[in-house]
């Protein structure tokens, strides 16, 4: 009995036990399931981003960085995403502005991941020439043959002239660290480690950016909940893109096949609605070709009248005008400098005081210098710029956000129909129009306006890149 | 093509209505005159070059319309044929050493800023005449017989 009694008793303990512990297992692993990190999609900022790249990898099944594409469909390309938030002040009176400075950011921010995707190409390619062989025998410096090799490099295409020139300041830096024999493998070894030093980057990525002519806005997205917008611009460059940069600067033979049809036909009309949003989100200057296969550049400027006035919209595309005027000379300039500095390089040293992109900051102050300065370089004439298309739109964002968006074009035909034009009209008696009859109209608008929250896309550049 | 609407309520961020028309009738004049007074509102002109955008442009085009402001001031005078232009431009300027055209403003705001193509940006500042008073010199405070 004693027994038994002891044996309900501890079978009674073991149980109450039990149970406190399986009660506590709950709670510590209720306590645990409360602590457990969740991660929840940030989805306020940077829509239009997200939008950008779904367009690339849903849309196009293209990748971010450097895509493959078989030789005779042009070549490998890349593409590249930025972005950047509108900041407006509390006017809608320079909201025009502010896209326009957040788009420059936007883009320059894709231009710098392109560089960087450019760069690495660089560097993979010198790495597997090297391990190859196919870079076994460098001239040595001083030599005949150097000299030879210096005289054919203007012959080379641009990638193989940076390699080349990248190459060169790699086989001295190896003859620094003693390896006289740059072909020999544990040369070889070390020039893999010497590539991915910081200050070797710094030159492959001012290299890079030396190949950027032909880089250029493939689509834009933009999103706003009325108070705060975001734009993301995709970038792209291809071979071939690059080829028709070089026929803009030189004047050379356009790549075959690029599709030719008058500017005015390649802006969006104003009739459909689509059109209409496909100006809203068309922004600074592309490249293209015209009916007579000139090498051409479209170009769009966004300005906003203070108020709803015959006059200030005049004024808002007056200023419209002069922005897309001055993308054009920015674009043209840009192209040009870079391709000149190529030409000229007979080592990296010309890309490393010439780069300038990479040490740029995403601030529009400095953009707009860096612009400025382009825009008074005088690499290339662009003289003859044609006025397209302006038009007068009432932005989504709010009924007060009012936009001139204005389109010009040029082509390398212009170049001396503008300056032939210039010189009649210096010649020319000046003609002063009395001021017009001032039209009243006012904005019958309530204080209190709704906001709106928008989001659009830009047109897509042409496939054909 | 994606295009979304979606509204909701917002403060107004429109341009006052008043200055909006009191901006209107003054329009002409302030291209001209660099200077214009309507009801309730002051209206600045002040341009400046662009060498790089570095330089604080609305700073320097504020300070230039500050000087306009004077050569405003300057012209209102009626000044005596026997002086010439240096004795004018000293006479003037020693008075407003004691008497400023305004001690302080208040509220000077940015309403138009218009890039031109010779590298020239052109802002109309704008402040109210409540909280703001220029104190312009007549002939008479500066001494002389209003003859004009």
């Amino acid at each position: 009995m004693t027994i038994g009694k002891n044996f309900i008793i501890i079978l009674t303990l073991y149980f109450l036990f039990l149970m406190t512990n399986i009660s506590y297992a709950v709670e510590t692993k209720e306590e645990f399931a409360t602590e457990k990190p969740s991660i929840k999609l940030h989805k306020k900022s940077g829509q239009s981003k997200s939008l950008a790249e779904d367009f690339v990898r849903k849309n196009k099944k293209w990748k971010i960085g450097l895509n493959s594409r078989a030789e005779e469909k042009g070549g490998d390309f890349f593409v590249s995403v930025g972005t950047s938030g509108i900041a407006f002040d509390n006017s809608f009176a320079n909201f025009g502005d502010a896209r326009q400075d957040a788009f420059d950011i936007a883009f320059l921010q894709s231009k710098k991941q392109f560089i960087k995707f450019m760069g690495q190409r660089i560097s993979t390619n010198i790495v597997n020439e090297r391990k190859q062989g196919s870079y076994a025998q460098p001239p040595e410096p001083g030599t005949s043959e150097m000299e030879k090799l210096m005289d054919e490099m203007s012959s080379f295409e641009e990638g193989k002239k940076l390699r080349t020139l990248i190459n060169l300041k790699l086989d001295q830096a190896l003859r620094d660290a003693g390896y006289e024999d740059p072909s020999t493998p544990e040369a070889v070894e070390e020039a893999e480690k010497i590539i991915k030093t910081k200050e070797f980057s710094k030159s492959i990525e001012a290299a890079a950016e030396h190949r950027i002519a032909g880089f250029q806005t493939y689509k834009v997205f933009e999103i706003s909940d009325g108070n705060k917008g975001d734009i993301s611009v995709i970038g792209l460059w291809s071979n071939k893109l690059n080829l028709l940069a070089d026929a803009l600067s030189t004047g050379g033979d356009i790549p075959s096949g690029t599709p030719k049809k008058p500017l005015m036909d390649q802006i969006p009309t104003q009739s459909t609605d689509e059109d209409i949003l496909r100006w809203a989100f068309s922004y600074g200057a592309r490249m293209t070709t015209d009916e007579n296969g000139n090498p051409s550049i479209l170009s769009f400027g966004h300005a906003s009248p203070i108020f709803d006035d015959v006059d200030e919209w005049t004024d808002a595309c007056d200023q419209a005008i002069l922005q897309a005027e001055s993308f054009i000379t920015i674009f043209a300039n840009e192209i040009s400098s870079y391709k000149e500095n190529l030409n000229k390089a007979q080592n990296t040293k010309m890309f490393e005081d010439n780069a300038n992109l990479n040490n740029l900051k995403s601030e529009t102050k400095q953009i707009k210098n860096y612009y400025k300065k382009l825009e008074t370089s005088g690499y290339i004439d662009t003289a003859g710029i044609e006025f397209l298309d302006s038009i007068e739109i009432q932005h989504p964002a709010s009924e007060q956000a009012l936009e001139c968006i204005a389109a010009v074009g040029w082509n390398t035909s212009l170049r001396t129909a503008g300056e032939n034009i210039q010189n009649t009209n210096e010649a020319a008696e000046k003609v002063t129009l009395d001021d017009g009859q001032e039209i009243d109209d006012t904005i019958e608008k309530e204080e209190d306006e709704d906001g709106t929250s928008y989001s659009g896309e830009s047109d897509e550049a042409d496939d054909d890149f | 093509m994606i295009f979304s609407f979606v509204f909701f309520s917002q403060q107004s961020l429109s341009l006052e209505k008043q200055l909006i028309d009191e901006y209107k009738k003054i329009r002409a004049e302030i291209e001209d005159s660099k200077f214009a007074i309507s009801d309730n509102y002051y209206f600045l002109f002040g341009s400046v070059t662009i060498e790089d955008y570095e330089d604080d442009i609305e700073f320097f085009a504020e300070a230039n319309a500050y000087e306009n402001l004077d050569v405003y001031a300057f012209n209102q005078i009626c000044w005596p044929d026997y002086l010439d232009i240096e004795t004018k431009v000293k006479i003037f300027y020693r008075y407003l050493e004691v008497n400023p055209l305004f001690d302080f403003n208040k509220n000077i705001t940015v309403l138009k800023k218009e890039k031109k193509p010779n590298d020239v940006i052109n802002i109309i500042y704008v402040f109210d005449r409540d909280n703001n008073t220029i104190n312009f010199p007549s002939t008479k405070h500066l001494g002389f017989i209003n003859s004009c």
